[in-house]
């Protein structure tokens, strides 16, 4: 089995604001192996933006990581200065951008910003020799006409070249860990494509882990190998993409699943939805997060449990794990 | 480019026009007239008239203004009532002193204003932020002429570190002449630098919501590569146009410095020239101040556009 890349172990962000306390993020562990790309979906809220800035030491203020532990290979981020967590950032893990038009400097040229991280992270670098690197690492992404590309600004680039860009940026220390931010939202489906298989290369070629985090439940179904839903601060269910996918164990999963509109066919009446909200980061529901909006829970009728006792992120079979107390009758 | 510039010139000559009415009438809105201002209230009713008539102001006001306006398009903008000398001598004359003023005092502003804006809009609601904040509120309190006088008494009636009064030129002893231009310059730039502190502040603020910010943290940069690469260099073109518009408070500013202080630049035209209803003088100062401004805004304008690539000006 490859190597763990990352291991993250029961990390909590809280925020307080106003004497109030909403902890985004409660007790969420997973690792990334080196080759491998692990889906954290979930819904706006859910704490997966939170967990991926936590991971880089990011998370803005008034937030702050209030318990757990994230490694990246040997290193414990903990114990890092802030100093030290900056040069780890960039060279052994990168970020890829959601919104790459918005992500760069819209007034440095594209090569110059190319170059930004290599003058940060390679300072031997002879200056002579960034431009080569630059030119070698654009054509990686299939940028075309590279060398007429890195005197443009970013707005003069169309959405997948400053993907790609972006991509490039990402990439290329050779990274251990690629964190990409919903890296084909602001995409059309074509140039999506092309990002994704972009991705799957990068792991190809360098082996390196790609935690891809997104809300696109058919996103991760096309190029993770796990996937780990989050909700409410939480992971409630974690496994192989195609088991989840087709036997989602926890109520949660297999609603979002439900709630992706068939291709082909007549389109539906109407969109299937998770009725209701997620619950107050403030003040969490004592027991299971997701009870209030849960169809099992009703079909079950309404068990006084689900409401009284948090249910734990309880091992199944195969790598599998669901935080449901009624998992079995999810499965069926 | 070229034509932007040139249309924006053009767009400023009935704004010109507009200002050149203004300050024609402004100066006749005042009570009093030049010579009831040289003779006093109660004086001889036939010698007023007779001055009335020499300096032509018994003639019909559209008249006048037509004079003078045609005056004005060959450069000429008539001769002081109270000196009898040519208007553009004089100012010609006066210039340089307000150059080194202004300029001095701009200096100033900008070492204060720049840095505290920056270092609160980073760190918006931090204990620093809430320090720069109430300084420039205080400071936007602080009437310019007080702020020079605690100045003038302390640095220079208690410590005796620099002369409080008077002015030499640059040309004629160097040395001198920047010692007497240390206390104006500190007040003037003292008593803008809140609202530039200010208008930085936001502007920055703004920069550093934007996602190519955190991105660049992401990307692992160094914090002071982010604040001045990324945040400063980007809320560059609005700092510039801000900085267009504190011009009018730079050249409010110097005219009560210059009062203050003894010193002979085009400021103290301005307040000689209104105490003695020096009509052509008080319009000539009305119209190069605006006329300046609405120069230094273009230029800003324009520059405001070659800071930033996605603005093209056609």
């Amino acid at each position: 089995m490859a190597t763990v890349v990352l291991q993250v172990r029961d990390l909590a962000v809280e925020f307080s604001l106003r004497g109030s306390v909403a902890r985004a993020v409660d007790g969420v562990g997973f690792d990334v192996r080196a080759g491998e790309i692990v889906g954290m979906v979930g819904e706006s809220g859910s704490g997966k933006s939170v967990t991926m800035l936590a991971l880089l030491g990011l998370v803005p203020r008034p937030g702050r990581i209030v318990a757990g532990s994230v490694r990246l290979r040997d290193i414990d981020l903990g114990t890092l200065s802030l100093r030290e967590l900056a040069q780890l950032r960039g060279r052994q893990m990168a970020l890829i951008p959601s919104d790459a038009g918005a992500a760069l400097n819209p007034v440095t040229r594209i090569g110059a910003q190319v170059g930004e991280g290599l003058a940060a992270h390679l300072p031997d670098l002879p200056r002579a020799e960034r431009p080569g690197r630059i030119l070698d690492i654009l054509r990686r992404v299939g940028l075309p006409r590279p060398e007429h590309q890195v005197r443009r600004y970013p707005h003069e680039l169309s959405g997948g070249m400053q993907q790609r860009v972006a991509v490039a940026m990402g990439v290329q220390l050779g990274p251990d860990l690629l964190i990409a931010d919903e890296p084909t939202t602001a995409l059309d489906v074509t140039i999506q494509a092309q990002i994704l298989r972009l991705l799957l290369d990068v792991r190809e070629q360098s082996g390196t882990g790609i935690l891809f985090v997104t809300h696109d439940m058919t996103t991760v179904a096309e190029i993770c190998d796990r996937v780990l839903v989050m909700y409410a601060g939480q992971i409630v269910e974690s496994g192989p993409v195609v088991e989840v996918c087709t036997a989602p164990a926890h109520p949660y999963t297999r609603a979002l699943l439900d709630a992706i509109p068939p291709l082909g066919g007549d389109p539906p009446e109407q969109l299937t939805t998770i009725p209701g909200a997620p619950p107050d980061p403030r003040a969490w529901p004592a027991g299971c997060r997701f009870a209030e909006r849960c169809w099992l829970r009703e079909r079950l009728g309404n068990p006084e449990k689900c409401t009284s006792l948090a249910p734990d992120l309880a091992d199944l079979e195969s790598e599998r794990r669901s935080r449901c107390h009624f998992t079995e009758a999810v499965v069926r | 480019m070229l034509r932007y510039a040139l249309g924006r010139i053009l767009l400023a000559v009935p704004l010109l026009f507009g200002l050149s009415v203004l300050s024609f009438v402004y100066v006749r809105l005042i009570p009093g007239d030049p010579v009831t201002a040289m003779l006093g209230v109660n004086s001889n009713p036939t010698v007023v008239a007779q001055l009335r008539e020499q300096f032509g102001l018994d003639r019909p006001l559209l008249g006048q203004y037509g004079d003078w306006l045609a005056g004005v398009m060959r450069g000429d903008f008539g001769v002081s009532f109270r000196s009898q000398l040519p208007i553009s001598t004089i100012i010609v004359d006066r210039i340089p002193a307000t150059l080194q003023l202004a300029g001095a005092g701009l200096v100033v502003s900008l070492l204060i204003a720049i840095p505290a804006g920056v270092a609160a809009g980073m760190r918006p609601g931090s204990r620093l932020d809430s320090l720069i904040t109430s300084a420039t509120l205080f400071g936007l309190a602080v009437p310019a002429f007080f702020l020079g006088t605690l100045l003038m008494l302390f640095f220079s009636l208690k410590l005796n570190l620099v002369p409080s009064q008077g002015y030499v030129p640059f040309a004629d002893d160097p040395a001198q002449s920047l010692r007497l231009t240390v206390l104006p310059a500190l007040t003037l730039g003292l008593a803008i630098s809140p609202y530039l502190a200010r208008l930085t502040r936001s502007a920055v603020l703004e920069t550093a919501q934007e996602p190519f910010v955190p991105f660049a943290r992401a990307k692992g940069l160094a914090p002071r590569k982010i604040s001045i690469g990324y945040v400063l260099r980007n809320a560059l073109p609005s700092l510039v146009a801000a900085l267009g518009l504190t011009v009018a408070s730079l050249m409010a500013g110097s005219i009560v410095v210059e009062a203050l202080f003894n010193w002979p630049g085009t400021g103290r035209l301005v307040t000689g020239a209104v105490t003695e209803r020096d009509y052509a003088m008080v319009e000539a100062l009305l119209l190069i101040y605006g006329g300046l401004f609405i120069a230094v805004n273009l230029a800003c304008e324009i520059a405001q556009s070659l800071l930033d690539p996605r603005v093209r000006l056609t």
